[in-house]
């Protein structure tokens, strides 16, 4: 038995009120009768052979308070350890995103160990005449063991499973799994899984079709789920490094922030370190905790904050963050405007970004990395990333006026948005229209989306279909931050400043046509580039990677995943398939989260039902 | 006499009180006395002695035995019948309400006793109590159905310190009715008390249907603070038909008090509901106790 979201017994607090309205509410209703001599023998007579009568009086608030501990309780989502194993052909997802490397409370073992147990016993319990297979849950799903009733093979692909150092997509894997068991009679899709994870609708759907290991435990983890690395624009040459912090913890923990300095990042085997800072934090759970560092590098130089735990910390691969001061490129921005003192200011202002003004927009833009167009847009983008403000595109659905639209919603987790308050934006007019096939809408208000980005054939295209002037956008501190990381998104640099997640895939800049990617364990792979690009794989280890070819670059690979750094198992909210009857135990068996709260709200309506009964029988 | 149904009073003047035992009576009437009088029923005979009313010397016995013997009769002597009347608040309630009852009831008895040549006196507990003379006969009637017709339910009565009171007054035994509810303390001891007084004592209990069966009561619901009308005392109460099922006991249980005090004292009980016709009460229930006849 256990509590999956314990702070939810903090709910309880509600039957002071409860209690309190009862007390209110509770004034008897005066009846004048003859004598109370026959009454007063009654009550005596009653106390005296039912000691209970007292609480008699009080049934209704028992019973209310009975229906509110219980609705308390399936709100912390109560669940017992429910004897698993399989008796069908089954699927089982491991989980091997960071968290799973996560060491136990208390232990040298970690979740991977714990969850391949559990796989194992599970995979014992399966039987001769059943088959099972083995998938992964990483940034991509992968087919480890195929279908099949080889215990041998099972296992050895199940032990030379590991946690990797990036997130995992949950819900691609079970999506994959679902679709091996689609063809089979009987399947099981069984997830081993600590359940850090990031709830949402699909992937609640995907949990509802199967059963869930548990092995999370209440570990106490601090990390960096977000690291940043820009040049100051005042002075060359200096960069600013920001360093966000959070943990769950059981109290506050001070760690050490130290940010050092390789002396040569093309030497990442072992690097020389040279610290540049050290500063005491202290972080509390569930906080962010943000600082800004600043340093002196050259373009190449490889940088890693490191978190120095005081205390014993669950997982390692988030303490540390690993940039690479990118290389000075200049960005060659064309502005088509005819007034264009504004957005031409807020451009210059971008570090490393090169602007020339025109008119009208030239019949080629090569050459150029941006094309800023202040006006409307024309029916065909031109052949490189778009930054727009003004009407919609003509060829699209028909565009439409709205005047003094309320901003509902910002999509402000959008790179390009992200630091910039659009909320409260004041505008007189702007369009709204469709947003283009397989775009986004990024603003949206009463009568539709005003910005949207999409993929154009000429790149990333961005565009807020209102114009500077009818809003008071170019008067707020947003406007230079939305502008900044608009062309960093829209022209990709974002990762080549230092920052790059681990387990997304994403193609780079690069010359020649062989390139080898050296991991941080030396390991070499070979990747084609095209085109001047190569698209590189998700990177699952957390470090200094290395690009070589006709020329090198350093990528620093870091794990900053607020969700892998929170590794408290989340509320399991859906009602997995009942475990007892499907699978009965074989006696190698292990144990999953059975929730308990369904039982709950219906032993709570019960007791409501019960209380409207007594309600209307005392009335009657 | 407008208590009374026309019907009724006919019928009542065919009826006497009876008693159980002689009494000293105050004036003359129809009922033998313990005295030894000059009326009509012979009781024995005695020598007779110098001073002797020679009228009632028995001549034949001179005759057969030439000796003066004395005949001596029975005195005829009437009763006095106290009406003690609990008009408390509490006889106010129910519906019809208890006091309306105890007032007819107590008019039939005063008919019955005053046609039939005996004294009946009225005794009213409560705010507006008192007792008045002894009427007689049918000039007396009409005053003490006036009286009675005023009598109005009211104020606290405890019912054991009432009667002791009421009893301390009367200076003979008679007949005394307690027409009340009996939901007092010292209940019982009101009838001990008038008993001692070698009164005659008849308990008439009067309830109301409410108070016999509370699930007649529509104002008894679920969560209910009770207030007594004479004390003003509350009592939280919240009604269940296991609260029901106790009450009903308890109630037997206090009659069944009533009932034994009145057997260690020769008293009757009898018990009324306040929707019980007057006619049925005095013909069928006093008639059938040996109370009227």
């Amino acid at each position: 038995m256990g509590l999956a979201f314990p702070f939810g017994l903090l709910l309880a607090g509600l039957a002071i009120p409860l209690v309190l309205l009862y007390i209110l509410k509770l004034r008897r209703r005066s009846v004048p009768i003859s004598s109370t001599l026959l009454w007063r023998r009654v009550i005596e007579d009653s106390r005296a052979n039912a000691p209970w009568e007292r609480l008699r009086r009080h049934l209704l608030l028992l019973l209310q308070l009975l229906a509110l501990l219980l609705l308390v309780l399936a709100f912390a989502a109560p669940f017992r350890r429910a004897e698993l194993s399989l008796t069908h052909d089954s699927i089982l997802v491991l989980d091997v995103s960071a968290s799973m490397g996560s060491r136990l409370h208390g232990s040298e073992r970690t979740r991977m160990d714990e969850a391949k147990k559990r796989a194992r016993e599970l995979l014992l319990s399966v039987g001769g005449a059943r088959r099972a297979a083995l998938v992964l849950a990483g940034p991509e799903p992968l087919v480890a063991a195929p279908l099949s009733a080889d215990e041998p093979r099972l296992f050895e692909a199940l032990d030379a499973a590991q946690a990797l150092e990036s997130p995992a997509d949950l819900g691609a894997a079970l999506e994959l799994a679902s679709t091996l068991a689609r063809g089979l009679e009987h399947a099981d899709v069984v997830l081993v899984t600590d359940l850090a994870y990031v709830p949402d609708p699909a992937l609640a759907q995907e949990l509802s079709r199967c059963r869930v290991v548990d092995v999370g435990d209440d570990a106490e983890n601090v990390g960096i789920p977000a690291a940043a690395l820009r040049s100051v624009a005042s002075r060359l040459g200096t960069h600013e490094v920001l360093v966000g912090m959070t943990g769950r913890l059981a109290e506050p923990e001070r760690v050490t922030l130290v940010l050092e300095a390789a002396a040569d990042a093309h030497e990442p085997d072992d690097p020389a370190w040279t610290e540049i800072s050290r500063e005491d934090v202290v972080v509390e759970s569930g906080a962010r905790l943000s600082r800004v560092l600043a340093v002196d590098a050259q373009p190449g130089s490889l940088l890693r904050a490191r978190l120095l735990p005081s205390r014993e910390d669950a997982l390692a691969a988030d303490d540390t963050a690993w940039l690479v001061v990118p290389e000075r490129t200049t960005l060659r921005v064309l502005l088509v405007s005819e007034r264009p003192f504004l957005l031409e200011h807020a451009l210059r202002a971008v570090p490393g970004v090169e602007v020339a003004v025109a008119p009208a927009l030239p019949g080629s833009v090569v050459g150029m990395d941006l094309v800023v167009i202040d006006g409307p847009l024309p029916a065909v983008l031109p052949s490189a990333p778009v930054l727009a403000f003004g009407e919609p595109l003509a060829t699209g659905a028909p565009a439409s006026v709205i005047e003094h639209p309320s901003i509902m919603r910002v999509e402000d987790r959008h790179p390009a948005l992200r630091h910039a308050r659009l909320h409260e934006l004041s505008i007189a007019s702007a369009w709204t229209s469709a947003v283009p096939p397989g775009g986004r809408a990024l603003i949206e208000t009463g009568g539709g989306a005003i910005a949207a980005a999409w993929s154009a054939p000429g790149g990333r295209a961005l565009a807020f279909w209102f114009d500077l002037v009818e809003t008071d956008l170019p008067l707020r501190v947003a406007f230079p931050v939305l502008v900044a990381d608009s062309v960093d998104w829209l022209t990709e640099r974002a990762g080549d400043e230092g920052t790059w997640p681990g387990g997304r895939a994403r193609s780079i800049a690069m010359s020649g046509s062989q390139v080898e990617l050296v991991g941080p364990d030396g390991s070499r792979r070979r990747l084609e580039a095209r085109d001047g690009s190569v698209q590189l794989p998700a990177l699952t280890r957390c470090g200094a990677w290395r690009l070589e070819g006709a020329t090198s670059r350093s990528l620093g690979v870091s794990l900053l995943s607020p969700t892998e750094t929170d590794i408290a198992p989340r509320p399991l909210n859906v009602s997995p398939a009942p475990a007892a009857e499907a699978m009965p135990s074989a006696g190698d068996s292990t144990s999953g989260r059975a929730p308990l709260w369904p039982l709950a709200v219906a032993l709570a309506a019960c007791v409501l039902i019960a209380e409207w009964s007594v309600y209307h029988r005392r009335r009657e | 006499m407008s208590l009374l149904p026309a019907g009724l009073l006919q019928r009542l003047e065919r009826l006497q009180v009876l008693a159980r035992r002689t009494f000293r009576g105050t004036g003359a009437g129809e009922r033998r006395s313990r005295q030894v009088g000059s009326w009509t029923e012979f009781r024995d005979h005695r020598e007779y002695a110098p001073g002797d009313d020679l009228r009632h010397l028995d001549w034949n016995a001179f005759a057969r035995l030439e000796r003066l013997y004395l005949k001596r009769f029975h005195a005829q002597h009437d009763v006095t019948v106290h009406l003690v009347v609990d008009a408390s608040a509490s006889m106010g309630f129910g519906v019809p309400a208890k006091i309306a009852q105890a007032r007819m009831v107590a008019a039939a008895l005063a008919w019955v006793s005053l046609t039939s040549h005996d004294r009946a006196r009225l005794h009213v507990l409560g705010s507006s109590g008192g007792s008045t003379p002894a009427f007689i006969g049918r000039a007396g009637l009409r005053q003490l159905m006036a009286k009675l017709g005023a009598v109005e339910a009211g104020g606290p009565v405890h019912l054991g310190d009432a009667v002791t009171s009421v009893a301390r007054m009367l200076p003979e035994p008679g007949i005394a009715f307690v027409v009340s509810d009996f939901l007092s303390e010292g209940a019982e001891s009101a009838i001990e008390r008038l008993a001692a007084r070698r009164h005659q004592v008849h308990a008439l209990r009067v309830l109301a249907p409410q108070e016999l069966d509370p699930a007649q009561d529509d104002t008894l619901r679920a969560d209910m603070e009770l207030v007594d009308c004479e004390t003003s005392g509350r009592l939280a109460v919240t009604l269940s038909p296991r609260m029901r099922a106790l009450y009903a006991e308890t109630l037997a249980a206090h009659e069944e008090s009533l009932r034994a005090a009145c057997r260690r004292t020769g008293a009757t009980l009898t018990l009324l509901s306040s929707a019980d016709p007057v006619e049925s009460v005095v013909l069928r229930q006093l008639q059938a106790q040996g109370i009227v006849g």
